[in-house]
This record gives structure tokens, sequence and C-alpha cells, in this order.
């Protein structure tokens, strides 16, 4: 009987198993460990490409550019980047390659160089038509030319001519940039891979300006320079990228964090730290993101000079007023949850939408009023006017958000043109608008330029950047125009936590009508100007230029809730400083953000003008001014023929179902099928879309959970439970037919 | 088998059966699919774990956020699960089946509104087949009129079912999760944890009551072994 137990028990443990196995056969992960959630499934068919994409990607010709490092050295706020691209012509034939690749959208360029053997030939900067045509020139005449061009402020092109057969070619870019800061965090970003815009409007009639996969529209004119072509789905990039990062912070470093990578972290002093990537290089499939939280107390966080004999000196200061503010006494909002339900946001970032704004709902207070707005390429209301913020009515919201889901196009203009409207005569309360996006539109001036509009001034923005690699962009500009402060949701972050600490920023009451008095000091061209309103535990970051040295109190003043609030500081502006020489290059950059800002999407020529002046003057690359560099000793050589490919970029992390089969050989996301991109992006991504009831007040549905965390708990049994349910079953059944066969014998 | 045997024998998994049939009904939405089950959605929307509502004074869905999921494969498995567990635990565990689920239920939303206050919204029955599991197999490892193997069967099946617990706590990470869970928000190993600490909390329980309740033996000096309760 014993036997007849044993045998019953090892036949159900074993029919358990393989049907466990069975269950399990279809999907694995790459590194074979187990399957959980987050993490991404391959069905085993596509393994096998996979694999064997990664130990071989793909025919090795197709990869030009072969290696990335960036060394990145922090002094105080300031970051000076150095990129080294390594790239190989693996043809018998000329090569010209077009690599378009982003930079942080405040980072001034200022040094450009190619070295090809033993020979640097450093880069200069001319006017943008002048650099191009030098370039077109040296092409023409075989000579080895390198061209480096702004196409937005945070995505630039680099174009290398007549590197020859099977040769190498190392170019090295510089620049320099401020980093955030968020009350002691310190936040440093380094975009590695420009991620598919969503290209709105009509095709023009002319040809395109650029190679990428997009035609340019009426919205979108250099929309094929922004476009770049992809890395077949299934195949990873030709290269990797390192990163390094020395900090000397100024302020004891507190703690340093890895946001979206693993770090391998040296301190060396107090104030000091070396910081690289612990697994070696990685795949440039999404944003390098340091966080790091320094110590110290007061008011003034940096402050650094530079003179030169004979020359005007810059300085740039850090200001974080310390006042003993209180929560604001409820002065009643209007807050508007714009959010993007696009196909690009699919995955993690949809989650961590729902999340975020689910949170940010159940701050509000009983005297706001609210309303919530999801856009891709349609709009869908939650309510047709702003609603009281009641808990029936937040419940409802909150169900609202939990129903969307993300499909379709980017359609942000009209969704932002929709919430911003001029304010009536007794809509004088302050109106806060959260959109919450990845941004990855290709119109940016279009919606920046609204934003700009002066009848919308009682509306504040907010931007909260979402994904892998958001259009930093537009973010940072929407905030700066619109006088808010914008947040980045990573797709590691707790967008929860995240969520609360935007609602404690925006319930303390606001710095506004900030002055400054100088004292005896000559200061001038002081940016931002005019100066913004300061958030609770945003600091206020000057840049500007002095005539003489001097030292004086410097008096910060500024209006809390009606009460005038000063802050008072010491600063030394000295005669002759060697040290911090990048920051004419910044405050030049500054300069240039500001007459831009002023005319955003409509720049005049009087203003073109003066962007060259200072592009030239300070040697840095902008929308007017490029970097070239031509090999003039030498002979061009036309013996053989020219080919010209671009570099292919690594798929941004989380966004692989952009991409299909039918658009394999491309590398084009799903919405480059036609020349009219929008309404196709629409139908290639549209999925069945559970939306919330349109007008007036949403029925509380969930058709899904995000993927967040924080957002969704999933009470849910796992494999080891099932298995283990089964046997229990299936012992317990043996059990009690064996009793009763032996009650019976 | 006589229909009045067939009776008694349902009888002895009824809380289970009556609980299956109530979550068949509270997840017809995920059942029916997204597109027709919009009234069973909005019912589940007002079930489920919500701790900013709770806060607000729905306390019951500390309770109902058990009987509801985030998908059909959610759904499908945690039901199957509690299902075969409480045809087998139920007649185990006796007239206390319902309460057990029922302080487990509470206690579990409890744990998660004080502890993971992170959690904004919570689904699913796992936590409560953490407590039918636990104080099950308990009450098998500690029958006295059980066999030593089966025993020790019962005693694995604790074993690696604990070690799954302390590995979701201490990794926060599922332990052997199959695929087919997809996309159903964040793992909370503290639902299960909390499960399994009401589930331990009985079974002490059981056996202080059953150690008081059983007749004392005194052993005699010369090593004979009194005659035990008839074998399973």
């Amino acid at each position: 009987m014993l036997k007849l137990t044993k045998t019953i028990m090892l036949f159900i443990g074993t029919l358990l198993l393989g049907l466990t196995g069975a269950a399990r056969a279809d999907y694995v992960t790459l590194d074979g460990k187990p399957v959980t959630q987050g993490q991404m499934l391959i069905a085993d068919a596509g393994l096998a490409k996979l694999q064997a994409s990664t130990a071989v990607p793909t025919p090795t010709d197709q990869f030009i550019l072969r290696q990335t490092a960036a060394e990145v050295e922090i002094t105080g706020v300031v970051a000076r980047v150095r990129l080294r691209q390594v790239f190989e012509n693996p043809y018998d034939e000329r090569l010209e390659t077009i690599y378009v690749f982003p930079m942080p959208e405040n980072a001034a360029v200022d040094a450009y160089s190619f070295r090809i053997g033993e020979k640097v030939i450093k880069g200069v900067v001319k006017k943008k038509e002048e650099a191009r045509k030098e370039y077109e020139q040296a092409k023409q005449e075989g000579r080895k030319a390198g061209l480096l061009e702004q196409e937005r402020p945070d995505i630039f092109t680099q174009s290398l001519v007549n590197i020859p057969p099977r040769a190498t070619v190392v170019a090295n870019i510089e620049y320099v940039h401020t980093l955030k800061i968020d009350g002691a965090h310190y936040l440093f970003s380094f975009p590695m891979v420009v991620a598919p815009r969503y290209i709105p409007g009509q095709p023009v009639a002319r040809g395109n300006v650029g190679r990428g996969w997009a035609n340019d529209t009426d919205q979108v004119p250099d929309a094929s320079k922004i476009t770049p072509q992809y890395i077949p789905p299934g195949m990873r990039a030709g290269h990797d990228i390192d990163v390094t990062v020395k900090i000397d912070a100024g302020l004891p470093i507190q703690a340093i964090t890895g946001v979206t990578h693993e770090l391998a972290i040296h301190k060396g002093s107090e104030t000091t730290a070396t910081v690289s990537l612990k697994n070696g290089p990685v795949i440039p499939n999404k944003d390098f993101v340091l966080e790091y939280k320094v110590g110290g107390q007061s008011t003034m966080l940096a402050a650094m000079t530079h003179k030169g004999e004979g020359e005007d000196g810059f300085f740039s200061i850090v200001i974080q007023p310390k006042h003993s503010v209180e929560r604001q006494e409820v002065a009643p909002r209007d807050i508007v949850l714009l959010l993007d339900i696009s196909g690009s946001m699919d995955g993690t970032p949809i989650g961590q939408l729902r999340g975020f704004a689910e949170h940010i709902l159940g701050t509000l207070n009983p005297q706001d009023r609210f309303n919530i707005v999801a856009f891709n390429n349609d709009l869908d209301s939650f309510a047709s006017q702003y609603l009281q913020a009641t808990p029936e009515n937040i419940a409802n919201g909150q169900g609202f958000i939990r129903a969307l889901r993300s499909s379709g196009g980017t359609e942000m203009l009209p969704a932002i043109r929709q919430v911003l409207k001029p304010a009536s005569e007794e809509e004088n309360r302050h109106a806060y608008v959260i959109i919450v996006t990845d941004a990855l539109v290709g119109n940016d001036a279009p919606i920046l330029n609204h934003l700009n509009q002066p009848q919308f001034g009682r509306f504040r923005i907010y931007p909260v950047a979402m994904g892998s690699a958001p259009n930093d962009y537009l973010i940072q500009r929407a905030a700066e125009i619109g006088r808010g402060f914008s947040m980045r949701i990573a797709n590691e972050d707790n967008a929860v936590e995240i969520a609360k600490r935007f609602a404690a920023k925006i319930s303390y009451p606001i710095m506004t009508d900030l002055a400054i008095d100088w004292g005896q000091l000559k200061v001038k061209d002081l940016l931002p100007e005019p100066l913004p309103d300061l958030y609770a535990d945003r600091p206020l970051v000057l840049i500007g230029r002095y005539e003489k040295s001097g030292a004086a109190k410097v008096k910060l003043t500024g209006n809390i809730s009606g009460q005038k609030v000063v802050s008072e500081f010491d600063l030394d502006l000295p005669a002759s400083e060697t040290a911090h020489d990048s920051l004419p290059v910044l405050w030049a950059r500054a300069r240039i953000r500001q007459l831009t800002n002023k005319e955003i999407g409509n720049i005049s020529n009087a203003t073109q003008e003066k962007i060259t002046a200072l592009g030239l003057t300070h040697q840095i690359v902008t929308d007017y001014t490029s970097f070239i560099a031509v090999e003039r000793d030498i002979p061009g050589d036309l013996s053989r023929n020219l080919r010209t490919e671009p570099v292919l970029l690594a798929i941004p992390e989380g966004m692989d179902h952009l991409f299909n089969d039918t658009t394999q050989a491309q590398g084009q996301p799903i919405f480059a099928q036609t020349p009219h991109n929008a309404p196709v992006m629409a139908q290639a991504e549209a999925r069945p879309q559970v939306s919330a009831p349109p007008t007036a007040v949403g029925t509380p549905s969930r058709t899904n959970s995000g993927g967040s965390r924080g957002l969704g708990g999933g009470g849910s049994v796992g494999g080891v439970s099932i298995l283990l349910s089964v046997l229990l079953l299936g012992v317990r059944s043996a059990t009690i037919i064996l009793n009763r066969k032996k009650k019976y014998n | 088998m006589s229909a009045a045997a067939f009776k008694a024998t349902l009888s002895q998994f009824k809380i289970t059966l009556l609980t299956a049939l109530v979550l068949c009904f509270f997840n017809a939405g995920s059942i029916l699919g997204d597109g027709q089950a919009r009234w069973f959605q909005a019912l589940n929307a007002l079930m489920e774990y919500d701790r900013a509502l709770i806060l607000k004074g729905e306390i019951w869905r500390l309770f109902t956020g058990h009987l509801v999921h985030w998908s059909a494969e959610h759904f499908y498995l945690d039901a199957l699960v509690f299902v075969a567990q409480g045809i087998v635990f139920e007649p185990k565990i006796g007239r206390a089946y319902a309460q057990v689920l029922g302080i487990a239920g509470g206690a579990i939303g409890l744990a998660l509104l004080l502890l993971q206050s992170d959690l904004a919204a919570y689904r699913g029955i796992s936590g409560l087949i953490n407590t039918q599991l636990v104080l099950g197999t308990g009450l098998f490892v500690f029958d006295p009129n059980l066999k030593r193997s089966i025993k020790g069967f019962y005693m694995a099946v604790l074993s690696v079912h604990m070690f799954k617990i302390a590995y979701e706590t201490v990794f926060k990470v599922p332990f052997f999760v199959t695929d087919a869970l997809g996309d159903m928000g964040l793992f909370t190993p503290l639902a299960h944890l909390g499960g399994v600490m009401v589930g331990l909390y009985y079974l002490l329980g059981s056996i202080r009551t059953e150690a008081k309740a059983r007749p004392r033996i005194e052993m005699p000096k010369c090593g004979f072994t009194p005659p035990g309760p008839s074998r399973d």
C-alpha cells in the first residue's frame, strides 16, 4: 500500500513539474534568470535571434560608431563633459557618416576636434551656412572634414566625411552645463539616445532637409533632421557607452545614487568622489541619471568667478534663501492634470503616470478645483469644466485615471490649447497645469510659443518628464516659460514618492517679486532676466558679468504670501581669477536661452544676429553657428567612391513596441510608414482603448493596473503556490482513497 | 455516491465553494473582458484596497480588496489555488475557517495601511491563501493521528512556503513566479507576510488549546510505550 502511495505521489509530482515546465517554456529572460514582473519577456522564437545578435550584433559592416566614452568633471554646480566617439570605416570606399545624438538641453558645446592616425584636426565655430559650405567643399575635394551642428538645444548632428577605407577616426566633443538642484540633491543627467518623436502636421512640398525617417511637415519643417534611424528590433547597438564622473562638490557629499544605472563609487575626500558604471560600458538606450546629496545649510550654495586681464569678469552664484515658511494656508487653486497617453508612454511610463496623477488628486484641498485632460491623437476630458475637489469627485477622477491606456500619437499642442484659455474676470485664482509626458514630439517651438502668450499669465506650468529618454528641451523650457518647475520620473523611480515631493512643493508658498541689491558691486548682464519665482527647496542660479572687482554684502528680497523677506550673503568678485574658465561660455549659453525664450518659434533677424555673434565670440555651437574641422595640409583623395551611412541608434529602453517587423529593415518606428506621419501613428499604434466617459464625472473603472512601483499592489500567487496547491490536493485525495480502501479491506 | 453523501461531501467545502462563487461574481469584469463589463469594473473600483479612500473612511476596502483582481489571469491563478487549498484545508480547519479568512482579510488590509504607505491600491486574494496554507499545513503537521511520512510531506510543503515568503520579503521580488501574471502592478510581499502571520497566530492558538484539552499520560519509567490513538 505504501508503495502504491509513493507511486501515486511520484506520478503527480512528475506531472506537475512537467506541466510547470511546459507552462514556463514559452518565455525566458535573456540572462536565464527566473521571469519576474517587470522584466522583459522574450518569446523563445526570438531569443535565438537576440542572443545571436548580442554576441555578433549584426553584419559587422553595419556599425560605424564603435565606442563612446564620456568623462565628466563636476565642480560645484558645473559639469564639464568630454565625449570621445570612435568611428571606423568598415568599407573599401571612402565614408561619410552622420550621427544624430543628444546632449543636455542647457549644454554649451565649446570644443570639437577629430583625430585620424596621429593627426588632430581642431574645429572652429563659424556661421552655420559658412561651416556647411566648407564641409561640402571638403567633401567634393576629398579632404577629411567634420561638422557639428545643433538641430535642437538637446539634439546635435555630427557629420564626418572622407574617412579613408578601413580607417579609424576619433571625434572629441566637449561641453559644459549646470546641474539641476532640488534642495540638497544635485542631479547630473547624461542623455545617450534621441528617442523617436511624433511629427505632427502636413508634409511640405519641398524635399526633406535631412536624412531621418520622418518627412518635413508644416509644423516641423526640420523633422527629417531630428528623426534618426534605429537598429532593427531584436538587435543591439554596435557600440557601448562608458561613463566616468568625477565629483568635486565643494560641500560634504552625503549620498550618491545611480537613478538609472548601477554605479561603482569611490569616495576620495569628504567632498569628492569618482563614479563609474558598475558593470562596465552599457547599451546607449536610456539617459544616465546620477543624483547626489550634499550637506551644509548656508544660503550661498556655490560661488564661482573668472576674470582675465583687462576683460570683464564672470560670476555664477547659487543661492537658497532660508526662511521658515509654513505650508500655504489653502489659497484656492485650479489644477489641471494634462496626461500624455500616447503610444510612446506604453509600458512602465503609463503605469507611473497613473500612480503619479492619482496621488496628486488625493492631495487636493476641498476648496481647490480640478480637471483632467488625457491626450493622444484625441482629447479626453474628465469633465467639461473645473470640478470642486470633493471626495466623490476625486474618487471619480482617480477612476478616470486608472482607466487610461496608452496608444496613438502625441497631439500635445491641441491639448495645451484646450487647457490654456484666457482668464475670465471671475477666474482670478492660481491655475496650475501639470503636464505628465515624455514630450516626444517634434513641434517643440509651436508648443513653447503657445505657452509664451501673455494672456495665459494666470497659469503656471509644471512638466513631469517620463520614460527612458524624454525630450528634455521641451520639458525644461515649458517649465521656465510657464514659471513653474519640472520633475523627472525615470522608469526606475517610484512615481508615488515623486508625486509626494511634487505635491509638497506646490503646497508651499512661492517667493515672488525677487530683486537683488548688489551694494557697491558693478554687476551687469545678469541672467536669468527677469528673475524667476522661487519654489521651496529650489535654489536661484544666477550668472552675470562684472566690470570692477570688490566685495560687498548682497541683499536678495522677495515676497512670500504678501510678506517681504530678505536674505543677505557676502560676495567677493576678484580682480583676477584664472579658474572656472567655462563661465563665459555658460553665460553666453544662458544669454542665448534668454533671447530665444522671448521669441520662441519666431526668432527675429536681429535676435538671430545677436545669437550668431555670441556663438562666434564664445566659440560655441548655436542654432546659427556650427563647429567645422577640415584637414587642409594634405590634398584630398578622390580615388575611391564615397559612401554615406548614418549611425544607427539603439531603440530606447521600453520602446520596442514602436517598432515592428515590417520596419526592421529601415530601423524606423512604426509611425514612419507613410509621408503623412501623424494619422499613421494613430492607426499603427491603435489598440483597444478603454476611455473613460468623455464628459462630466467619469465612472470609476480600472481595466488593469500599471506596472509602476507604488501604484497598484498585486496580491498574487506564483508558480510555487500553484505547485504546492496541486500537490496538496493530490496527496490529500490519495490519502483519503487509500484510507477508504484500507477501511473496506 | 448517493445524493446525501454528495451533499455531505460538498458541505465540507461549503465556505470555499461559496467564496469561489463570490469571487467569480466580483471578477466577472475580468472574465468577460474590458468592453462588456463596465459595471463590474466600477464595482471593483469601489471594492479595491485604496489607501487614500480608506483613510477617508471607506474601511470596507480593507476586506473587499481581497475579492477583486487586476486581470483575468490574476483572478484565474488566485482562484485556482484558493479553491484547491480550500478543498484540502477547510475540513481540517473546521468551523473556524470563515472566521480565519475574515480576520486575515482585515489584518492584511490593516498591515498594508499601516506599514506600506507607498501602496496606493491593492487587489488579490493571495494574502488569504497564505493564511489558509500556513494554518492548514500546520494543523496537519501537529495532528497526532497522522503518519510520520504524511506529516513529513506537510512539513515539507510548509517549509518550502515559508522559504518562499522569507525570500520574497527579503528580496522584494516574486519567487518562481509564472509569466502568466503579466501586468498586475506592484508585487506586494507584505500582503503575503501578513497572511502568514495570521495563519501562524491561529495555528499557535490551536496547538495551545489542544495541549490544554489533551489528557496527560504519565510515561512509565520502564520504557513501556502506551498505546497511541488510531493511525490515519
